[in-house]
């Protein structure tokens, strides 16, 4: 009884420890192209792996035509897509501050409550999570907020880096932070900007393994197949085997 | 022009977005996604081939990536086998024979409201057998689905048809399957699901038995399958994954004589699955399945026919790139029955390559 509590309390506390383990890094589940990470301050420059395990004041650093992936759950339900041209930095992993000096990141945030909270921040405005899906672009001190589900909060930041009163953006809208700390819009998301969110979610759909035959349906069904034929060639050998008795009234013997 | 009110309700023109494209285009030119599906971590044992591994890595990231993708929630992929069948016919007397196999997947996701998700599947697998074409099938497989999440509990339902022809008989056959099941998550990496299945296979043109062995009703054999199916998976570390399956079936044939094909299954079926290292990926199966017939008595005697049917599978599986794979695999089928005519064994070889779209 004492061995098994003590099995119980063991195993309670392994899997509480995995859980916060994870709960404090963030994991790198696809890549494309050249993808640098700096692991700390002052570690060096190293190439991203998949599966990677990232903690605060990590940096992550995306060439032409790569991009980078990032959970913050092993479920894929808070993602983080890092475009080509950017680098990032995350400040906390929970709650989830990410700091987009320069590029463009895409986030789908379905699970906040694990997270407590998701904020990018540019050199010029913060753009938090309310619902689920937005984008942020910071380009040459400008900011380009864009909400392509439920609702994202925006502030402005001046010069010394105090925020302004938050707003909040609405579904299919997008906003412009300019470098003087002014804003233009919002403006609709152009049908370009909500394809291309389309396209994300349809990236992370096959990233998550949807779209994939459900179950082994197709071994099941070569079986059966294969013992369709082997039924029906005993039968033959069981119609000459019992051929060779005499036959039957016709009414068959099991009915 | 059609106006629109952002947050603070002012009108606001789409050509506006204008900017948003410019801004776009500077920093997103023609979004590329590579499917990745690596694994973690490889061990010590295959340091050499991790270093190769690497090697091919830094070559593959020098080429430019200039690959057109298919859409996005779309998967496809296609794969050629050659092999040997020990006994292609499932008979106590064994013949032997070469095959060729194609098969072709593709699948689709799409996600519609919130958690709820559609998903499409197709199958096409041609399997021709070099002397023995009798068992030469062309199988199509279709399959759809929606899928929710319900509190803690993922949801789903569907139908399957399968369509199996047999180039040189009769055994042609459709198989209208709905399924319905029910999953949870225990932790993190373990999940179980129960499924119940209800299959109708209609035979093209096989009749169904009347009251003797050899006579027959005016009507094609349909029979009715009843399962329900409980699974466990564990994902026990990025490598190692496992699983156990145990499978209720009913079957209930409208052939007459000795409800031939009505029996009960019980299947039991373990799975391991373990990722040597992200290139090299192993998998076991093996199954046990015990089908009691109801009425069917063994050839020439008065005991009801019972099967005890093994089957063991194995194979690995090595990715050359992202795109193209190559496996080989072993599968063991042994059925003891306590009808001599039923016993048989089979060992299947094959070689496989696949293709990833």
């Amino acid at each position: 009884m004492k061995r098994a509590f003590n099995f119980l309390v063991f195993t309670a506390v392994v899997l509480l420890f995995s859980s916060s383990v994870f709960a404090q890094s963030v994991k790198i589940v696809d890549l494309k192209g050249k993808v640098l990470v700096k692991k700390e301050p002052s570690a060096d420059w190293q190439k991203a792996k998949v599966n990677m395990l990232l903690e605060s004041s990590a940096e992550i650093k995306t060439d032409k035509k790569a991009i980078c992936t990032l959970a913050f759950d092993e479920e894929l339900k808070n993602i983080m897509t890092i475009k080509e041209n950017s680098q990032v930095k995350l400040e906390s992993i929970v709650p989830a501050q990410v700091f987009l000096p320069e590029g463009r990141v895409f986030s789908l945030i379905e699970n906040l409550s694990a997270i407590e909270k998701f904020e990018v921040r540019t050199p010029t405005a913060i753009a938090g999570a309310r619902g689920t899906g937005f984008s942020v672009e910071s380009l040459n001190g400008q900011t380009l907020a864009s909400c392509y589900k439920d609702f994202v909060y925006v502030m402005g930041l001046d010069k010394q880096g105090n925020t302004g009163e938050a707003k909040e953006l609405a579904e299919k809208f997008g906003i412009t932070i300019n470098p003087d700390g002014s804003w233009d819009g919002p403006f609709g998301l152009s049908p370009e900007a909500m394809k291309e969110w389309q396209d994300f979610i349809g990236y992370l759909e096959s990233l998550r393994g949807d779209g994939q035959d459900e179950g082994d349906s197709l071994q099941g069904l070569q079986d059966e197949s294969k013992e369709s034929l082997g039924d029906s060639l005993y039968q033959n050998r069981r119609a000459e085997e019992e051929g060779r008795e005499p036959p039957g009234d016709g009414t068959g013997d099991g009915l | 022009m059609e106006q629109e009110t952002g947050f603070d309700n002012r009108p606001v023109n789409f050509i506006v977005t204008k900017r948003g494209s410019t801004m776009k285009h500077l920093l997103f030119s023609r979004s590329t996604i590579i499917f990745a599906a690596c694994f973690l971590i490889t061990g010590s044992a295959f340091a050499q081939a991790q270093v190769r591994e690497e090697k091919e890595e830094r070559r593959l990231q020098q080429v430019p990536l200039e690959k057109k993708f298919l859409p996005p929630g779309l998967t496809a992929k296609a794969s050629v086998f050659a092999g040997y069948d020990s006994n292609v016919n499932l008979s106590p007397l064994k013949k032997g024979d070469i095959f060729e196999e194609f098969l072709f997947n593709l699948g689709y996701g799409k996600r519609l409201l919130n958690k709820l998700r559609f998903s499409f599947n197709y199958d096409l697998d041609v399997l021709n057998y070099n002397e023995i074409t009798s068992a030469s099938t062309i199988l199509n497989h279709l399959r759809f689905g929606l899928h929710d999440k319900i509190s803690i509990f993922k949801v789903g339902a569907g139908y399957d048809l399968a369509i199996v022809y047999f180039r040189n008989n009769d055994d042609d056959f459709f198989f209208h399957k709905g399924f319905a099941y029910i999953g949870q998550d225990l932790t993190r990496k373990i999940y179980h699901q129960v499924q119940f299945e209800y299959g109708l296979k209609a035979y093209t043109d096989q009749k169904a038995l009347a009251g003797a062995i050899a006579t027959y009703q005016d009507k094609d054999r349909v029979d009715r399958r009843y399962s329900g199916i409980y699974s466990l998976d564990f994902a026990l570390t990025p490598k190692l994954s496992m699983g156990f399956l145990t499978r209720f079936s009913a079957n209930e044939s409208n052939t007459m004589y000795q409800r031939f094909y009505d029996f009960k299954s019980y299947q039991g079926s373990p799975y391991l699955s373990y990722s040597f290292t992200k290139k090299l990926q192993g998998l076991v199966n093996f199954s046990y399945t015990r089908k009691n017939y109801d009425k069917r008595r063994v050839t020439l005697g008065t005991d009801k026919e019972k099967d005890n049917f093994y089957v063991a599978r194995t194979g690995i599986r090595y990715a050359l790139n992202k795109n193209n794979s190559l496996a080989l695999s072993y599968t063991y089928r042994d059925n003891s029955s306590n009808d001599d005519l039923e016993e048989y064994m089979e060992n299947v070889f094959s070689a496989s390559w696949q293709y990833k779209f």
